[in-house]
C-alpha cells in the first residue's frame, strides 16, 4: 500500500514538473495575426528590426546615447574627463535605446506610404527596452489601426531581440573605469588587456588629440547590423 | 722661578723647550700620533692642540706608514671652484689622532705619492687637493688618474676628481666633464646636472649619486644610483638602490642597445623609480632582426615620443603626455619598437612577475599593445575579418622594414610584380604590411612551403590562383584597379584559399593530407561553398572560409552543433595537423564551441574518423 501511494506520488510530481517544462521552454505562441493585415505587421516588425539594430548600434557608435551629451567628442561621449566620471547606468543606456527607436521608428514606417492599399492611423510609439545577458529586449507598443475595404484591424505589439552583449560589455567598462582610479592621470594596462580577455572582447585605444582617447571595445561575439559590434566611450586626460 | 733656577742646565734647556711647545710653535721635530712618525721641517709650522701642519712658509714634512715614506713638501695653497664648492685655502694637512691624515688643503709641487685618510694616492705635480674626514674633492692637470690604495683594511676615501678647465676624466673610453667620482673601487657621477656618455645623455637634476660600469648588470650593492652598460653585449641598465630616483636616461640614435631612431625626433627615456625595494629597467639587444627587450624591476617611467608609460605597483599605466621632463618636449610620428618581457616587483619581499606571460609591445608607428606572443601581439583585426588581425611584432623587419626586399629577407618568398599594377601594390609600405599580417596569419611551416607571391593587374582566374612544379611554389593574386575600387583584390579569404591549394599541393605535414582528407569522408561532410563542389577546391575553399570567421560565421557554415559532428571536428583537426590553421587559431575556433584543443584531443577527434597518428 506504502509502495502504491509512492508511485502515485512519483507520477504526480513528473506529471507537474512535466507540465511545468513544457510550458516554461515551449516556443511562443506567433500571436495571432489576421492575413488581411500580415503584409503591415511584417512591414512593421521589419522596420521594429532594423530600427532596433539601429539604435543599439547607434549607443555603441556614441557611447550609450541617442543625442551624444554635451560632454562627447565626434559624438562619443565621455566617461571620463580630468578625472571626473561620467558612466552612464544601464537604465540611462536603456532609456536611451527606447528614446531612439521611439523616434526613428517612424522614419522607417514613413506613414505606410509604401502600403496605400490601405488607411493606417498610428498613435505614440512606446518603447521598452532591456539589456540583459542574452542581448537587448525590445517591446514595443505601436497602436495601429488599419482599415481596409470596409474592414478594420488593430496591431499594438512587437518586439525584437538584438544579439549584442551590451550587458557585458557595461560590466567591462565598468572593469576599466574602477582601474582608472589607480592613476588619475593615465589609464592601466594592463588591468585594461585582462578585463578584456576575461570578457572575451578587444578594446582599441585611438588617441584623438593631445588629451583624449577614443577606446573602442569590439566584441566578436555580437552581432548587431551583422557585424561585430563595437562600443565607443572616451577618456580626457590632464596634461 | 726659585725652583727652575736649582734645576740642573740640561733640564732647564728641556723646560724652556717644553714650554715652547706648549705655548704651541715649534720648530723643526718628529711628531708621533698613533705610533705614526711625523717628520716636519721648520718652515712648517705644527699645532700641536689641532695636530695641523702649516705649509704657508713652505717646508716639507714625512709621514710612514707600513714602512713607507710619503713626503708632503712644495705645497701651495689651494684656490678652485668645483662642484658648487669654492675652496681657498692656504697648503695644511691635519691629522687624526689615528695618525692619518683626516684633513687637508694644497696643490702638489712635484709627483709623488700622497696619502689622506687611509689610502695613497699618486698624484702628479699641480694637482689641487681639498680633503676633508673621508671625502677629497681632487683637481688634476691631466686627464687620468690612478686609483688609490689602501694604507691597512680601515675606512676608504670617497673621492671627486676634476680635471683643469674642465677637459674632462677618461673613464675607460669615455671623458667625464664636471667630475668623476671614485670610491671603493666604483666609479660615480653626481655633479652633473646633465651629461652626455656614450650612446646616451644622463639628466640629474637632483645630483643623486650614480654609479657608471660597464658590467651590463643589475646590482644591488650600490649604495645609490646606477647605470651598467655593455656595448659589445648591447645590454642596459638603470637602476637605483636608494630612496630616490635614478638620473633620466635619454638615448640617442646610434645606440647600440637595437633601439632603432628612424626620424630624427624619435625619442626614447627612461628613468628607474628606488625605493626601498630597489628597482631596475634593463634593455637587451636582441638578436639581429629582432627588436630590443627590456625588462623591470619595480617602478619606472619610460618615454616615447609624447607619450609616457609607467609602472606602479605592478601595473604598466599609459600616460598621453611625457613623465621624464628633463630633455624638453618631443613629438614623432613614430615610436621605438621594443618589447616589454619582463615586469617585476616586491611585494612582501617577495619578488613576483605582475604581467604573467604577457608581453608588452611597442611599434614603430606609434602604437603599443599587450598580448602573449610578442612575434605577434595582436592590435585589431581588419574590418569584416574577426578573425584577421594586424598587430605588433618584435621582428624589426614588420617595424622598419616595409619594403619588398625587407619582407623577401624576412619571409624567404620572393615577391614579383607581374605588371605595373604589381610594382605599384609592391611599393606601398601599408601593402607589405599587409602582407607581413597574411604570411602571420598562417602557421610557419605553410609559409615555408611557398616560394613565390605575383601579383597582377588581373590574374587569368578569378582573384588568384596557386601552381607548383616541382618543389617550386607560388601563388598568384590580382591587385589591379579593375579589381575593385579599392584596388586590392588579395583579400584575407583569398589568401588563405590559394594557401590552403599550396598546402594541398604540398602534402601537409607528411605528404598525407588528401590520403586523410578524402579517404575518411571528410571532404563530403565539410562542402562550405558552391565553389568547394569543384574537384580540387575542398581543402583550400574550407580552410579559405574558416581561416578568419567568427564563431557564428562558423555555425552558418557548417550548423549549429558542427562540434557534435566527429567528421566536422576531424576536418579541422586534420587540416591543423597538416599546417592549415596556427595553433592559436585552432583553439579559437574550438574553443568558441567548448571543445578541448590540446594535442591529445586532436589527435582524438583525427582518431573518431579512423585516423591514427603515431
Amino acid at each position: 500500500m506504502k509502495a502504491q501511494v509512492s508511485i502515485f506520488i512519483i507520477i504526480a510530481v513528473v506529471l507537474v514538473f512535466g507540465l511545468a517544462l513544457f510550458f516554461l521552454l515551449r516556443p511562443p505562441l506567433e500571436k495571432n495575426i489576421s492575413p488581411e493585415v500580415k503584409e503591415i505587421h511584417d512591414f512593421v516588425q521589419g522596420c521594429v528590426a532594423t530600427t532596433a539594430e539601429d539604435a543599439v548600434y547607434q549607443i555603441g557608435e556614441t557611447g550609450g546615447y541617442f543625442y551624444s551629451p554635451n560632454l562627447s567628442v565626434e559624438n562619443i561621449a565621455y566617461y571620463y574627463y580630468e578625472e571626473q566620471f561620467f558612466v552612464p547606468t544601464k537604465e540611462i543606456i536603456e532609456d536611451e535605446i527606447e528614446k531612439y527607436i521611439d523616434t526613428m521608428l517612424y522614419f522607417c514606417t514613413e506613414n505606410f506610404a509604401s502600403l496605400p492599399q490601405y488607411e493606417i492611423g498610428q498613435e505614440k510609439i512606446e518603447t521598452k527596452a532591456v539589456i540583459d545577458d542574452d542581448g537587448v529586449f525590445i517591446e514595443i507598443i505601436y497602436p495601429l489601426s488599419i482599415r481596409k475595404e470596409e474592414q478594420t484591424f488593430s496591431l499594438e505589439e512587437f518586439s525584437y531581440i538584438v544579439d549584442a552583449r551590451l550587458e557585458e560589455i557595461l560590466l567591462l567598462i565598468n572593469e576599466i573605469e574602477e582601474s582608472q582610479k589607480l592613476d588619475t592621470k593615465g589609464w592601466c594596462i594592463n588591468c585594461i588587456s585582462n578585463a578584456a580577455e576575461e570578457h572575451d572582447m578587444y578594446i582599441h585605444m585611438k588617441d584623438y588629440d593631445e588629451e583624449t582617447i577614443l577606446f573602442y571595445v569590439i566584441d566578436e561575439q555580437s552581432r548587431v547590423k551583422e557585424d561585430a559590434y563595437v562600443y565607443k566611450f572616451a577618456h580626457r586626460y590632464e596634461n | 722661578m726659585h725652583m727652575y733656577t736649582n734645576l740642573p742646565t740640561v733640564m732647564k734647556i728641556n723646560f724652556i723647550f717644553m714650554f715652547v711647545l706648549f705655548i704651541g710653535i715649534i720648530s723643526a721635530a718628529t711628531i708621533e700620533i698613533n705610533k705614526i712618525k711625523i717628520d716636519h721641517d721648520d718652515k712648517v709650522n705644527y699645532n700641536k692642540q689641532t695636530n695641523s701642519f702649516d705649509f704657508s712658509q713652505g717646508g716639507s714634512l714625512n709621514v710612514v706608514y707600513n714602512g713607507n715614506k710619503y713626503s708632503y713638501s712644495d705645497l701651495s695653497s689651494v684656490d678652485f671652484k668645483q662642484g658648487g664648492a669654492t675652496i681657498t685655502k692656504n697648503p695644511q694637512i691635519v691629522f687624526g689622532s689615528d695618525g692619518k691624515i683626516k684633513e687637508a688643503y694644497f696643490t702638489t709641487g712635484k709627483d709623488g705619492n700622497y696619502a689622506l685618510g687611509n689610502e695613497i694616492l699618486q698624484l702628479p705635480s699641480g694637482t689641487k687637493v681639498a680633503y676633508k674626514d673621508g671625502k677629497a674633492i681632487i683637481q688634476i692637470p691631466g686627464k687620468t688618474f690612478t686609483p688609490p690604495k689602501q694604507i691597512d683594511r680601515g675606512n676608504v676615501n670617497s673621492y671627486m676628481f676634476y680635471s683643469h678647465n674642465d677637459q674632462g676624466i677618461q673613464l675607460g673610453e669615455y671623458l667625464i666633464k664636471g667630475g668623476l667620482g671614485y670610491e671603493k673601487g666604483n666609479y660615480f657621477i653626481q655633479d652633473q646636472t646633465s651629461l652626455a656618455l656614450a650612446d646616451f645623455v644622463i639628466a640629474n637634476p637632483n645630483h643623486v649619486k650614480t654609479y657608471i660600469d660597464f658590467e651590463g648588470r643589475q646590482n644591488y650593492a650600490y649604495q645609490g644610483a646606477y647605470i651598467s652598460f655593455d656595448k659589445s653585449r648591447g645590454v642596459f641598465v638603470l637602476g637605483s638602490n636608494v630612496n630616490a630616483p635614478s638620473p633620466s636616461v635619454m638615448f640617442t640614435k646610434d645606440n647600440t642597445y637595437g633601439l632603432k631612431f628612424d626620424s630624427d625626433k624619435d625619442y626614447f627615456a627612461i628613468r628607474s623609480s628606488g625605493g626601498s625595494s630597489r628597482s631596475y629597467f634593463k634593455i637587451t639587444k636582441s638578436a639581429p632582426g629582432i627588436v630590443p627587450e627590456m625588462e623591470n624591476f619595480n617602478d619606472f617611467w619610460l618615454d616615447q615620443n609624447g607619450r609616457g608609460f609607467a609602472s606602479i605597483d605592478g601595473n604598466l599605466i599609459g600616460y598621453k603626455s611625457h613623465l621624464i621632463k628633463d630633455f624638453g618636449e618631443h613629438s614623432s610620428s613614430s615610436s621605438v619598437a621594443v618589447t616589454l618581457s619582463g615586469l617585476y616587483r616586491t611585494r612582501n619581499s617577495i619578488v613576483e612577475r605582475t604581467i604573467g606571460n604577457q608581453v608588452m609591445g611597442f611599434s614603430n608607428f606609434n602604437e603599443y599593445a599587450f598580448g602573449p606572443n610578442k612575434r605577434f601581439i595582436r592590435l585589431k583585426h581588419y574590418k569584416n575579418h574577426p578573425a584577421f588581425f594586424t598587430g605588433i611584432s618584435d621582428v624589426e623587419s614588420y617595424n622598419y622594414d616595409l619594403t619588398e626586399k625587407g619582407f623577401e629577407r624576412l619571409t624567404g618568398i620572393n615577391l614579383i610584380a607581374e605588371d605595373s599594377s604589381g610594382t605599384s601594390y609592391l611599393n606601398d609600405p601599408k601593402n607589405i604590411r599587409y602582407l607581413y599580417d597574411l604570411v602571420a596569419s598562417i602557421p610557419k611551416q605553410q609559409k615555408n612551403m611557398l616560394d613565390e607571391m605575383h601579383f597582377h593587374s588581373h590574374t587569368p582566374w578569378a582573384y588568384g590562383f596557386a601552381q607548383y612544379s616541382g618543389d617550386h611554389f607560388e601563388v598568384h593574386f590580382t591587385v589591379g584597379q579593375e579589381a575593385t575600387a579599392s584596388g586590392n583584390r588579395l583579400s584575407a579569404e583569398t589568401w588563405r584559399h590559394e594557401m590552403g591549394h599550396i598546402v594541398d599541393f604540398y602534402g601537409g605535414r607528411k605528404g598525407n593530407f588528401d590520403k586523410m582528407w578524402y579517404n575518411t569522408g571528410i571532404d563530403n561532410k565539410v562542402i562550405v561553398s558552391g565553389y568547394a563542389h569543384k574537384n580540387g577546391e575542398r581543402i583550400s575553399e574550407f580552410i579559405g572560409h574558416t581561416a578568419f570567421a567568427s564563431d557564428s560565421e562558423i555555425k552558418e557554415l557548417l550548423g549549429n552543433n558542427w562540434h557534435q559532428d566527429k567528421i566536422k571536428r576531424a576536418a579541422f583537426a586534420v587540416a591543423w595537423y597538416n599546417y592549415g590553421f596556427t595553433d592559436e587559431r585552432i583553439s579559437e575556433i574550438f574553443s568558441g564551441v567548448g571543445l578541448k584543443y590540446d594535442r591529445e584531443s586532436m589527435y582524438g577527434y583525427m582518431m573518431e574518423v579512423g585516423i591514427n597518428i603515431q
